[in-house]
């Protein structure tokens, strides 16, 4: 990411001359106060934003060239965790995770298997038949880190992944997000919890009204 | 083909989910293609009776009395040589006479002492020319030989006119149901795209093409369309039905339902208009 300039309007600058550059396989934090565009740094990596001005880019791709049907194929390459799950009620945690597979038109039996492997990933494969609302809040963003990872992105995102869980079950999430690294996962999480970031020793990016204050680089 | 049943599967899956709203928007689509179905009906029965009227249709021209053999054929080749006649044909006083009786089936020769009847042709006009039979009408009276031209020119204009009537009101009225379809599915889809807001927003997250998003949407829209239009339909036939010997009475001739085509022609339209009020009012929830 070079001299990137982010913006929701004229007067609403999110991101401001930020250049970063995150390796394969890394594990990095993106910290700072609310409001400081870690948020709006994940959108922009994963394509749900725009780049007002600078380049990024994601596989050797510069972004800013996609066309509009390639912003989903890559999407595809990207797994993304948020604060509130982001479950679809009506679908059993084992349909939930089947929607990656569904979108990418595989056979039932095969996208079944990977199903139970996500899940069994994540320590939920005895809940495959519940709906999501029936599953405790550690549960549920269970489900949603086996929906993110279910087709092996080389990349996964997590925003805020435990801002809705208690210390117990934030703690297994971290675990959890470390195995999918050591698997060969770049990780990149957004979070608000200094301990957390403090005790893994992990390269982090903090980021302070829109702007990159440490952290960029691996070095840094 | 995986994607396809996928979409299907999905589409189905959500109209079970909001079947109220789809029952009522199937119903309200109905109602509309319900008076579409009335007027063609209409339509196409008077289009039989104006059909009829046309293949039965005679002008009498009563010849003086004094149009005697030579000016008979003169006036007979005269009408035959005008471009708008198909075929005339000549009716002698004396036929003429027992022929009104033999309809009437009254004893008139003890009510009038001597025939009525003067010499007469009777002209059939070309079916395309019946709307311009004043004019023709008064070209054969000014022939040489003529008393008077009958052909009942004010109940026949009447009868056109409406026929006419009834086709421009049944085009205006089939814009205006198509596009109530269309805006009444607009509305449908916005709020099951609405109710779905947080699904798309998913599927965009795992990487869903706007086709897969906005495939089931799509077919939602027309399938409603469609089942609202043969509905609709399926009423007129109905009423069709319970009134069907009524209109036989009324009008002496078997009534018809509108035909398969034109239903199937209004049932695709229903889809289509399913297809454009969905295209119409989700675009904002499928932007990637």
């Amino acid at each position: 990411m070079y001299h990137v300039h982010m913006e929701y309007g004229p007067d609403a600058p999110a991101l401001k001359d930020i250049t970063l550059r995150v390796e394969k396989s890394e594990f990095v934090f993106v910290t700072g106060p609310s409001g400081a565009g870690k948020t709006s740094l994940l959108r922009l990596i994963f394509l749900a934003e725009r780049v007002s001005s600078g380049q990024l880019l994601l596989f050797g791709r510069n972004v800013a060239r996609l066309r509009p049907r390639e912003v989903p194929l890559l999407r595809r390459r990207i797994g993304v965790v948020f604060q509130d799950f982001k479950l679809i009620p009506h679908l059993t945690v084992r349909e939930n995770v089947a929607l990656v597979f569904q979108v990418l038109g595989q056979g039932v039996r095969e996208s079944a298997r990977k199903v139970e492997r996500a899940l069994e990933l994540v320590g939920l494969e005895h809940r495959a038949g519940w709906f999501p609302l029936k599953l405790s809040g550690g549960e549920q963003q269970r489900v949603a880190i086996a929906r993110a990872i279910a087709n092996d992105p080389p990349i996964l995102l997590a925003d805020e992944p435990t801002g809705n869980l208690d210390p117990e079950l934030s703690r297994s999430i971290y675990q959890l997000l470390d195995q999918i690294n050591a698997r060969g996962t770049t990780v990149m999480v957004a979070t608000h919890d200094y301990d957390w970031v403090r005790s893994t020793h992990r390269r982090v990016i903090c980021l302070e009204r829109g702007r990159l204050v440490s952290g960029g680089l691996k070095n840094d | 083909m995986n994607r396809l049943l996928i979409a299907i599967r999905r589409t189905l899956l959500d109209l079970r989910r909001q079947a109220g709203t789809t029952i009522i928007t199937i119903s309200t689509v109905a109602v509309v293609f319900w008076l579409l179905g009335l007027l063609g009906l209409i339509a196409v029965n008077l289009e039989r009776l104006a059909n009829a009227l046309e293949e039965n249709f005679r002008l009498s021209v009563f010849l003086r009395d004094d149009c005697l053999e030579q000016c008979r054929q003169r006036v007979i080749a005269q009408a035959q040589a005008l471009e708008e006649i198909q075929a005339v044909e000549f009716v002698g006083r004396e036929q003429a006479w027992s022929r009104y009786r033999a309809q009437s089936g009254l004893e008139l020769e003890r009510l009038l002492e001597e025939n009525p009847f003067p010499d007469m042709l009777e002209v059939k006009p070309q079916r395309a020319k019946l709307e311009n039979l004043q004019d023709l009408a008064q070209r054969l009276g000014t022939l040489e030989g003529v008393e008077e031209v009958v052909y009942g020119q004010s109940w026949l204009m009447k009868f056109f006119r409406l026929k006419q009537l009834v086709g421009w009101l049944g085009l205006v009225l089939a814009g205006v149901v198509l596009l109530a379809s269309a805006v009444i599915i607009a509305n449908t889809a916005r709020l099951l795209a609405l109710a779905r807001r947080e699904e798309i927003e998913i599927l965009k997250l795992v990487g869903a093409s706007r086709l897969f998003v906005s495939g089931p949407l799509y077919l939602q829209g027309m399938l409603m369309g469609l089942a609202g239009a043969a509905a609709g339909l399926g009423l007129s036939w109905l009423v069709f039905l319970l009134a069907e010997p009524w209109l036989a009475a009324l009008a002496e001739l078997q009534p018809v339902f509108i035909g398969s085509m034109l239903a199937e022609l209004l049932v695709g339209c229903g889809g289509l208009m399913g297809l454009l009020g969905t295209a119409f009012s989700v675009q904002r929830y499928l932007r990637i």
